[in-house]
């Protein structure tokens, strides 16, 4: 089940409470909606899995504890199962299994951090990093612009390329933007995008090897 | 002698001895004809044989012996008279690539087709098919196939490399296309393989064949001297190409030379005044594009073709914005430009696209003709104008003054 779906019911199920007048335990589901909202798209498996890992505070002398919740969560687990699908009922046994792993932890904490690190393995995915980080257009340009001054140089495009290659400092995307600049060719990772600049140079030095073994004859 | 005579004339009379001594001094100089002759063959042979075997040796080296320099290169050269002269003016355009599959004959049909076509240009073009395949003489006369030689007779191209005929005779024989009578064709076959094996062996050997020289030719090679005027197979086409009767009928001459170094490709080279090269942009391609033009530099030094301007590479069958495109357009141009040949790529906005509106028809005819008028025809027909006249401008070729379009503009 998706984690949105599964926080509305979460909320209809307080509502349910509420009505029953069962206040603290629809206080203490409701508070567990914002987790199930941090992450929609994704699966209550994939949340309670990702929570699984965590570690969480135990909770003082004064705050409210998760405990609350799992005391109340196993028969609404019973409920849920003779009337929902399976799919809906194992949902419940996971996060009833995680509540009760946490049972000692502040519930308020609980939840705050829950979401935080949901919201934060999302925005710490190394594709959107890569995608956000901007190209120093300036660098690739003094690059490009110092290989083509050394095309056809061998030993100076040597010495170039060995410098590329030591430069901490240009990215791996960086070099592909480079090897796309100077080479016109799409590479994939830092080692392939050296190994297309340098083949544009190589081209050349083939090509120059060519004319010293046709040493001016003609094909006819 | 005298004795002979005196004892002849004791026995037979003198009248008798007379006959009998015209008789023999006949036979005897019959006999030294034969054995002069005979003579003078040995000894053309003796020489025909060196230079023949001087022109494919192998020169020796501190490395071991190593291949020559290639046939075309050979010594003497003999050029037509006034041979450097004959380019002023002259709009011979050949397309050539010792690849083949780079779209020549497309390139040659349709740049003919549009500046023969086109009411902005009306002009009066001659395509010359120098591939023995036919590929450009199908093309032009798809219908028609009184273009092919009668049994046992050869092409038009054949004839006109062999120098068999001239001038006058080329501008009469040249046939009008489909499509578009402005647009003449000397048509190939299959023969044009033999002609430019024997037309080498021939002038490497200098036993070439005078039986089809007319009476009329002899004579005018008499009085004007040119009788022993040693022959260059390398001229045969320039020598009619650049005559008065071609230059008076045709505005344009348009050559789809074979993807070899054949008779007929050094022919179009030492004739024509501008050559374009058309590649795919694909590694290998880009590497031929380089060798073809280290092979025109090479014959432009060695003197053979000392005055044809190379216009540069076209891209063919292009699709924009593949980068393997670009690496090859880099690769032609960065060894190019090493090599300070002074041309190079032509602008990428003239690149023939690829476009299966260029040969979805070429069974029906030059593609300008019978394409649909859909988006690809229109983006086909784009492409041949802006390469024509981009060739047209810079070979010298004005528009025709009197175009609804330059009557306007004056």
């Amino acid at each position: 089940m998706k984690s949105a779906a599964f926080a509305d019911r979460l909320d209809e199920a307080a509502a349910m409470f509420e009505a029953a007048q069962a206040s603290s335990a629809a206080h203490a589901l409701r508070a567990l909606v914002p987790i199930f909202k941090a992450l929609p798209a994704k699966t209550v498996a994939d949340v309670v899995s990702k929570l699984s890992t965590q570690d969480f505070p135990t909770a003082s002398f004064m705050q409210t504890r998760v405990d609350t919740i799992a005391s109340t969560l196993p028969a609404l687990d019973t409920f849920v199962t003779s009337i929902a699908s399976k799919a809906i009922a194992a949902d419940f046994v996971a996060l009833t299994a995680l509540l009760h792993r946490h049972k000692s932890v502040s519930l308020d904490q609980f939840v705050a951090k829950a979401a935080d690190v949901l919201v934060s393995s999302v925005a710490s995915k190394p594709k959107s990093v890569k995608a956000s980080k901007v190209l120093r257009t300036d660098l690739i340009e003094k690059y490009n612009k110092r290989l083509e001054e050394a095309l056809g140089d061998d030993p100076g495009f040597r010495q170039l390329l060995a410098q590329l290659r030591q430069d901490a400092e240009m990215t791996s995307a960086e070099m592909t933007a480079l090897a796309k600049r100077f080479a016109f060719a799409a590479a994939k990772g830092r080692d392939q995008a050296l190994k297309k600049i340098v083949s544009r140079h190589h081209d050349l030095m083939i090509s120059r090897a060519a004319s010293r073994a046709t040493a001016g004859r003609i094909a006819g | 002698m005298t004795a002979i005579v005196d004892s002849l004339a004791s026995h037979l009379g003198k009248e008798a001895a007379i006959f009998f001594g015209s008789v023999f001094l006949a036979a005897l100089y019959a006999a030294f004809r034969v054995i002069w002759r005979e003579i003078r063959r040995f000894g053309c042979f003796l020489w025909s044989r060196h230079r023949t075997l001087v022109s494919v040796a192998r020169t020796h080296t501190q490395d071991g012996p190593r291949e020559g320099n290639g046939v075309w290169v050979t010594q003497p050269i003999v050029p037509p008279e006034d041979y450097k002269n004959s380019f002023h003016g002259a709009k011979i355009l050949a397309i050539s690539n010792l690849k083949g599959g780079v779209g020549k004959t497309t390139l040659a049909a349709n740049i003919g087709a549009f500046l023969s076509h086109d009411a902005r240009w009306n002009k009066r073009v001659l395509l010359v098919d120098l591939d023995f395949q036919g590929s450009l003489s199908s093309m032009a006369l798809p219908e028609d196939e009184r273009w092919l030689p009668p049994a046992g007779q050869d092409s038009l191209a054949t004839r006109v490399l062999s120098g068999d005929i001239d001038a006058g005779i080329l501008v009469s024989c040249a046939k009008a296309t489909q499509h578009e009578p402005r647009l003449k064709i000397i048509t190939a076959h299959y023969d044009l393989a033999q002609a430019d094996n024997r037309l080498l062996i021939e002038w490497l050997l200098k036993c070439r064949n005078q039986a089809g020289r007319s009476v009329r030719k002899a004579l005018g090679d008499l009085l004007y001297g040119r009788l022993f005027k040693k022959y260059d197979v390398r001229y045969n086409l320039a020598a009619v190409l650049h005559s008065e009767a071609v230059r008076e009928a045709f505005d344009l001459v348009i050559i789809d030379c074979p993807p070899r170094l054949t008779t007929g490709a050094i022919q179009a080279l030492c004739a024509s005044s501008h050559l374009l090269i058309p590649t795919i942009l694909d590694r290998p391609s880009a590497e031929a594009v380089l060798r073809f033009c280290e092979q025109v530099e090479t014959l432009k030094a060695s003197k053979i073709c000392p005055h044809i301007k190379v216009l540069g590479s076209v891209g063919s069958k292009y699709r924009s914005g593949q980068l393997a495109a670009r690496a090859a357009s880099a690769r032609i141009s960065d060894r190019l430009k090493e090599m300070k040949v002074g041309y190079g790529l032509l602008p990428e906005q003239l690149f023939f696209p690829q476009t299966v509106a260029l040969v979805r028809d070429a069974s029906e005819g030059i593609a300008y003709f019978v394409m649909d008028n859909d988006d690809a025809g229109r983006n086909a027909r784009a492409a041949i104008e802006g390469l024509s006249t981009y060739l047209a401008q810079h070979m010298g070729i004005p528009p025709d003054p009197n175009s609804p379009a330059q009557t306007t503009s004056a």
